[in-house]
């Protein structure tokens, strides 16, 4: 197997020999917790095979954005709709929160936001609107025809008022608010496809249900859908392909030999500070795991380590994608889309890895 | 190696029908009795049923609504038996693994998933890549797709259409071509909330009919074995029968498939509007006999409905159970996943079960009724062996009806059936008819030549449904992969897929077309087999001679 550096302690080794010594940490530890930050299907499906294997946890460093709109859609439903059907239908936008095109710069350009819809049957330019802006984001307000203001705390309040005002309710609203806001609730009235684009960071589940809740009314008698700027793509990679493998997204552990799915149990970092994990293994592009994990001895697949002390094991793996084809979550497509390696190289994949480390156990096992 | 399955009462329809003796497995096929030589193992089935491995023609077991389904549903899944060992994650509830042993335990070898937009086939195959023991196939859902739409709009040739139907087989690695509500997903991204056989897709300017005649065409041209696989306009109202009479009569007697058809197969009589035309569809489907059909059962219980019909998914979502829901307005067909439970209390749930259940006893041929519940939809694969017990006994369906209200006897003619389907039957309508329809020449029958796919059950007269539940001894390719209703090993299943010619001359413009309204190479989306966890599984069937 073609090799990167590895390392042991910081010492530089074999890769058969870093390969060996993961499998004798993992091997001796109580409960490894596996945090696949940066992975392709195939590195995920691997370690959540390894990770049955020792009655491990799959964890995602971005699960707690991932959990909370999977927490709307289990809990109250959701309307989905891909950018380029956004991009060629939607003839009214309604973005909510800030922080939009920082999470994805290149929104406006795939969404087409300054672009006709090609396929609306009056194709005219769009009308967008947008609550929850904070003053940056030139670009995007440059586009906007109407513009409210809120920050996180006032944001979920605007959405309900906007909901009730849809639904023909009455709003307890000063009357200056209630003035920018009509416009805004007869103007989605007024789709023909509406798109709601929004920031789950800067929303709380709640939040998220009620604008789903807006979707819903306006379906009545409308259409209109819904896009997330989301959070990491990678987590959606996980999510999908532990959804097949163990039924559950990611937060799921396999200590009992069945898949247990718990936001709180089988979070990678209470593990580790609670002590009830004793060794990690983190699949990441960042060069230094995060300071909660300092307890635990790390197993780091990725890039070459900024030489963090509580990195045990450290083996250099190639970027999916880059360095090897890949499939992987594409948010453009929301779909599992196949990633031509675009600068290949003989360094390993973290598929790879994890299945030698696998192998290795086996081996030890006989 | 040469195995021997000693004394067994073998069910072979392709092949004569009913006998007892010796059947004779060398490696992955069955052979003739050999002369002169003694097998390296032998298995005394004496007493036992055998017949060829299952196929179930019609079952969403992967995918990305599928898998939306599962994450949609964590309630309904929990985890609460061990996994064996050499078995990981087939205890995992609703995973891809438990799917594969799962239907390797009730003597099932092959799974055809009926539904798998073409953006959503790689990822389909990836799944299906992780569903251990049975081979797969997946249809390549086309008929809201603009590229399509546009072809029609703009007056092309059968040929031109034929070539792109081509290329998107081969580029997802489908078996056969499947449509979905043609023309009604997309137009209800332009708000239409019913569609029907002549409505006119908005911008586009054309009819379903339109639609699915052109796909029925091209599948025939293409010489792709399956027939066009359809789901039609309307499912799940009530007059939809209509819809089905209509559609018939709009194949022009070219061969097609009707899926699912227990969901159109309602009448409009009665206080509350809604009652069983099962009788009369199936009357029209015996007279019609380019027309196959599949059932989609309705069992009782809890299961998540899941399609590519978006519409009416749309339109369920009132009534889902538990209220939740997903709607995903996709490229294409989109689909939406609405958990559902069919309540043996409810008069509506009762017709459909009774719909059901007339269209299997009311339909004469089992050469052209295939047996499914369009898992999930109508109830989860699981309950298999209670229908097949349904199906056989006139006493057990009569048990059912009297435990439902009276008013569903009434609104059906289910009483009245008489017929119990026979073992011989059983086997030709989930075995032989299966692979005849699919185009797979060495399966659904026990000749010599045919892959060593057998499952053999107990003989239990008293109750069939303990006979299909868990197979005696299961082989695949020559391999004993259950023994006493326990999966014993994981094997890999290939996948199926048919691949016609076609003038390539329609991949460059499809590529400019990729390049310019989704923005991304086409190659995204294309199932190249090295993006599988093993490339070399696919199996190409050949096309209609």
């Amino acid at each position: 197997m073609p090799q990167g550096a590895c390392s042991i302690d910081g010492r530089s080794v074999p890769l058969a020999e870093a390969v060996r010594a993961a499998a004798d940490l993992i091997a001796a530890s109580r409960l490894s917790v596996f945090l696949v930050d940066d992975c392709d299907v195939a590195g995920v499906r691997a370690a959540i095979r390894l990770a049955e294997r020792v009655g491990g946890v799959i964890d995602h460093s971005g699960s707690e954005i991932a959990l909370r709109e999977l927490d709307v859609m289990r809990g109250f439903g959701k309307f989905i709709v891909t950018p380029t059907e956004a991009r060629q239908r939607a003839d009214t936008v309604l973005l909510v929160g800030s922080g939009l095109t920082k999470i994805w710069p290149e929104m406006i350009q795939v969404l087409g936001l300054a672009e006709v819809p090609r396929l609306a049957l009056q194709p005219e330019r769009r009308q967008i609107f947008w609550i929850g802006a904070d003053g940056e984001e030139e670009s995007l307000a440059n586009l906007a025809n109407h513009t409210i203001r809120a920050g996180s705390e006032t944001l979920p309040g605007l959405i309900a008022a906007l909901r009730a005002s849809n639904a023909g309710r009455h709003v307890a609203l000063a009357v200056s608010d209630k003035n920018a806001l009509d416009p805004l609730a007869e103007g989605l009235q007024r789709a023909c496809f509406g798109l709601v684009v929004y920031n789950p960071s800067s929303l709380d589940a709640l939040a998220i249900e009620m604008l789903m809740g807006l979707v819903a009314d306006l379906n009545r008698t409308t259409r209109f859908s819904t896009l997330s700027v989301g959070g990491s793509g990678n987590a959606e990679t996980s999510m999908q392909t532990s959804g097949w493998m163990t039924g559950f997204p990611a937060r799921t552990g396999l200590g009992r030999t069945f898949p247990e799915h718990d936001p709180w149990r089988f979070e990678a970092r209470r593990l580790i500070e609670s002590g009830e994990a004793d060794a990690l293994v983190w699949i990441s592009g960042e060069p230094n795991p995060p300071a909660w994990t300092s307890r635990v001895p790390v197993i780091a697949l990725g890039a070459e380590q900024a030489g963090a002390k509580n990195v045990k094991v450290q083996i250099t793996i190639g970027q999916h994608g880059r360095d090897h084809d890949s499939v992987e979550f594409v948010r453009e497509t929301q779909s599992l889309g196949f990633r031509r390696a675009t600068h290949e190289s003989s360094l390993p994949s973290a598929a790879t890895v994890l299945d030698e480390i696998a192998a290795s156990l086996s081996r030890e096992a006989v | 190696m040469l195995t021997c399955l000693r004394g067994g009462r073998i069910i072979d329809p392709a092949n004569g029908g009913e006998r007892t003796g010796d059947l004779f497995i060398e490696d992955d096929r069955i052979v003739a009795p050999p002369v002169g030589r003694t097998a390296d193992r032998t298995y005394d089935v004496t007493g036992k049923i055998v017949m060829a491995g299952g196929i179930d023609i019609h079952s969403h077991i992967a995918g990305g609504n599928v898998n939306t389904g599962r994450l949609l549903l964590p309630e309904l899944h929990p985890g609460q038996t061990p996994s064996s060992a050499n078995l990981p994650l087939s205890a995992a509830r609703w995973s891809t693994f438990e799917t594969g042993c799962l239907y390797a335990k009730m003597g099932f070898t092959t799974v055809v998933e009926p539904a798998v937009s073409p953006h959503h086939a790689l990822h389909a195959h990836l799944e299906l890549a992780d569903t251990p023991i049975i081979d797969k196939a997946i249809l390549t859902v086309l008929g809201n797709d603009d590229f399509l739409l546009s072809m029609l709009r703009d007056g092309e040739s059968a040929s031109a259409i034929a070539d792109y139907v081509g290329t998107m087989l081969i580029g997802t690695r489908g078996l056969g071509v499947k449509c979905i509500n043609a023309g009604g997903a997309t137009a209800f991204k332009y708000n239409a909330r019913a569609f029907s056989l002549d409505d006119v897709v908005p911008h586009y300017g054309v009819t379903s009919r339109a639609i699915v005649e052109a796909l029925q065409r091209a599948v025939i041209d293409l010489k792709i074995a399956h027939p066009l696989h359809l789901h039609m306009n309307n499912l799940g109202i009530a007059g939809n029968v209509d819809t089905a009479l209509a559609t018939m009569e709009a194949a022009r007697g070219l061969p097609l498939h009707l899926a699912h058809v227990q969901f159109y197969s309602y009448g409009t009589e009665g206080k509350r509007g809604f009652s069983s035309a099962a009788a009369r569809l199936a009357a029209a489907i015996n007279a019609a006999k380019n027309v196959t059909v599949d059932v989609g059962q309705v069992m009782f219980g809890q299961t998540f409905t899941v399609s590519l019909d978006v519409l009416r998914q749309y339109n369920g979502s009132r009534n889902a159970r538990p209220n939740k829901w997903v709607i995903f307005d996709g490229d294409a067909n989109g689909g939406g996943i609405v958990p559902y439970e069919y309540r043996r209390s409810d008069f509506y749930n009762a017709v459909q079960w009774a719909c059901g259940l007339e269209l299997f006893l009311l339909i004469d041929d089992p050469w052209r009724v295939f047996f499914t519940t369009d898992h999930p939809n109508g109830a989860p694969f699981t309950t298999y062996p209670d229908l097949l017990a349904l199906l056989m006994s006139r006493d057990l369906r009569a048990q059912w009806l009297a435990e439902m209200p009276r008013s569903v006897a009434e609104m059906t003619t289910l009483a009245s059936i008489a017929r119990e389907y026979t073992l011989d039957e059983i086997a030709t309508m989930t075995r032989a008819a299966p692979a005849k329809l699919l185009g797979l020449p060495d399966r659904g029958h026990l000749a010599p030549g045919a892959r060593a796919e057998v499952a053999i059950y107990d003989d239990d007269d008293n109750d069939r449904a303990h006979t299909f539940r868990a197979a005696h001894l299961v082989f695949k390719d020559g391999d004993l992969v259950v023994r006493d209703g326990d999966v014993t090993h994981y094997r890999a299943g290939r996948t199926l897929e048919s691949r016609p010619q076609f003038d390539g001359s329609i991949e460059r413009r499809l590529d400019a077309y990729y390049d310019e309204v989704y923005r991304a190479p086409r190659d995204l989306f294309m199932v190249h087999a090295k993006a599988l966890p093993r490339p070399d599984l696919f199996e190409d069937v050949g096309l209609r001679s």
